[in-house]
């Protein structure tokens, strides 16, 4: 008994600290002005100003930025699984720390570095791609590595000796067992993508904002309806893609 | 033929993290320590002599270091209470990994709307009839490190959960065989066992605390600086010198609290 009303407070907490805001953000979008416990009015003024091209470019913006760069980050993730778990080579742990520290880098910091060494793809598409390459990858890696590391080497070794190639064997045998690392790798990186702040906020030029910094300059000028309506969409697209990705997990070829 | 594609493959891999990671980060160092042409330490001279500068680098230690000691006890907490029922944790499991896909910045907007000068919590208290302090509180110090604690508590619960589920049920059973339950179960059988994973997740916690931005944007309300708003801000305001600078006092930072973790996971390790 004591134990059940343990695990209801714990939950209640969690609920409490960590769903509450998301379904304030939502509440956001579509309440007109809210000045009491419980929003009194709704209406979809917000999400009817989002049709405007300004936000409408900026979605497709972050839409762009984020395919692209999910594509880049997880081919380079199945790359460099791929040569950690199956071949040996001196520096191996310098290499794997390389590719993982940017993570415990400020994202700030990054992105100055990046304007520093490449000053000719300032205010790019390019440079913004880039930037979210670089905090993206060190996840994206890790999430596919530990999948395709626990592939049976003798599974590869019998490929192999039945006359197999060594790209058949990848295409065949690699990456169908690492499907599962590689979808949720995926849907980290669209996750982070999406949100990206940090690194976006000194990279994003003129025309390039993506919807959290539109939401941050939103804030700037105290319009909060907007930023709800954008966060919201920006929920949204996440939710999608984890139950999309877990549906295409979750179905046997 | 077979070393050739692993050396092609090998220098595919390694050139990316060194064109787009170290080499940056080694210019921005080259550059801070030059102004107009010449080698000087004139930036650090000023960083070290400015109380504005000194005064984000003291906010960013002190949130991160009271957003972590705080995260900590109450993430292990979690985790112990929940990890033996099934049901229970897929729950706690689900609601955790939620945070780590959404923006730290769109969170912060929605506590200022429950928290905030005019949020749900305060308007709930003066139903009430109560005057709570909590009008301005989200936007100091303490507010701060109230969302940084709120976001970041994922991020430490979810790896310790793993580690949990690596701790040997035998030697569990053992203990409680030989009549060791509770508390003392706890700390002389499960404790040692997690003390690794643990760390890593304290140290993790720190540097990713240390390094966002997103809580400070929200809710720094241009008042409160740490050192990456300091650093957003000086880069806004063209001050590069000052910028790279900063940038390397961050790194600098970073790594000394890597290194020291690394000393005392390698003694809690070697001990095991």
């Amino acid at each position: 008994m004591r134990e059940k009303i343990i695990l209801m407070l714990v939950l209640l907490f969690l609920g409490v600290l960590i769903i509450l805001p998301l379904c304030v953000v939502f509440l956001l979008s579509i309440v007109p002005r809210w000045s009491s416990v419980f929003p009194t009015s709704f209406s979809f003024e917000w999400w009817l100003a989002i049709l405007k091209p300004k936000f409408t470019k900026v979605i497709l913006n972050t839409l762009l930025v984020t395919a692209v760069s999910t594509l880049i980050t997880v081919g380079y993730a199945i790359i460099a699984s791929y040569l950690f778990a199956f071949y040996d080579f001196r520096g191996k742990e310098i290499l794997s720390s390389l590719i993982l520290s940017p993570t415990y880098v400020a994202g700030v910091v990054l992105a100055l570095g990046l304007l520093t060494m490449y000053p000719l793809i300032r205010n790019t598409f390019w440079i913004l791609m880039l930037g979210h390459f670089v905090v993206i990858s060190p996840i994206v890696f890790r999430c596919v590595l530990s999948s395709m590391i626990k592939i049976p080497n003798n599974l590869i070794e019998a490929s192999y000796s039945l006359g197999s190639s060594k790209a058949n064997t990848f295409w065949r045998i690699v990456l169908p067992l690492s499907k599962q690392g590689i979808l949720s790798g995926t849907v980290l990186s669209i996750g982070t993508n999406i949100s990206e702040l940090s690194v976006s906020l000194l990279l994003y030029g003129a025309g390039w904002a993506t919807i959290p910094i539109q939401i941050y300059l939103e804030r700037g000028w105290g319009i909060l309806g907007i930023a709800g309506v954008l966060s919201t969409i920006l929920i949204l697209i996440t939710l999608t893609t984890v139950f999309c990705v877990d549906y295409l997990g979750g179905k046997k070829p | 033929m077979e070393q050739y594609g692993k050396y092609l493959l090998l220098a595919l891999v390694g050139v990316i993290p060194i064109l787009l990671f170290i080499s940056p980060l080694f210019l921005v160092t080259i550059n801070s320590f030059f102004a107009g042409g010449n080698f000087t330490v004139e930036n650090y001279i000023k960083f070290l002599s400015s109380k504005m500068y000194l005064r984000s680098l003291q906010n960013s230690i002190l949130i991160t270091s009271i957003t972590t000691i705080v995260i900590a006890p109450i993430g292990l907490s979690i985790v112990v209470a929940t990890r033996k029922h099934e049901k229970v944790k897929r729950i706690v499991k689900l609601l955790t990994s939620l945070p780590l896909v959404f923006s730290s910045y769109v969170f912060c907007i929605a506590l200022i709307y429950i928290y905030g000068r005019t949020g749900i919590v305060n308007h709930i208290l003066s139903i009430a009839g109560l005057e709570f302090p909590i009008s301005n509180l989200l936007y100091s110090l303490t507010g701060i490190i109230f969302a940084n604690i709120l976001f970041f508590l994922p991020y430490f619960i979810v790896p310790l959960f793993s580690s949990f589920e690596e701790v040997n049920p035998n030697l569990e059973e053992v203990a409680e065989s030989l009549g060791s339950h509770g508390f003392h179960k706890f700390r002389r059988v499960i404790f040692p066992q997690i003390l690794y994973g643990l760390l890593t997740g304290v140290l993790i916690t720190f540097l990713l605390v240390f390094n966002q931005i997103s809580v400070i944007l929200a809710l720094g309300a241009g008042r409160t600086y740490t050192l990456t708003y300091q650093l957003f801000a000086q880069y806004e305001g063209f001050q590069y010198g000052m910028a790279n600078t900063i940038a390397v006092v961050s790194i600098a930072v970073t790594l000394l609290v890597t290194i020291i973790f690394q000393i005392v996971l390698k003694k809690s390790w070697s001990k095991k």
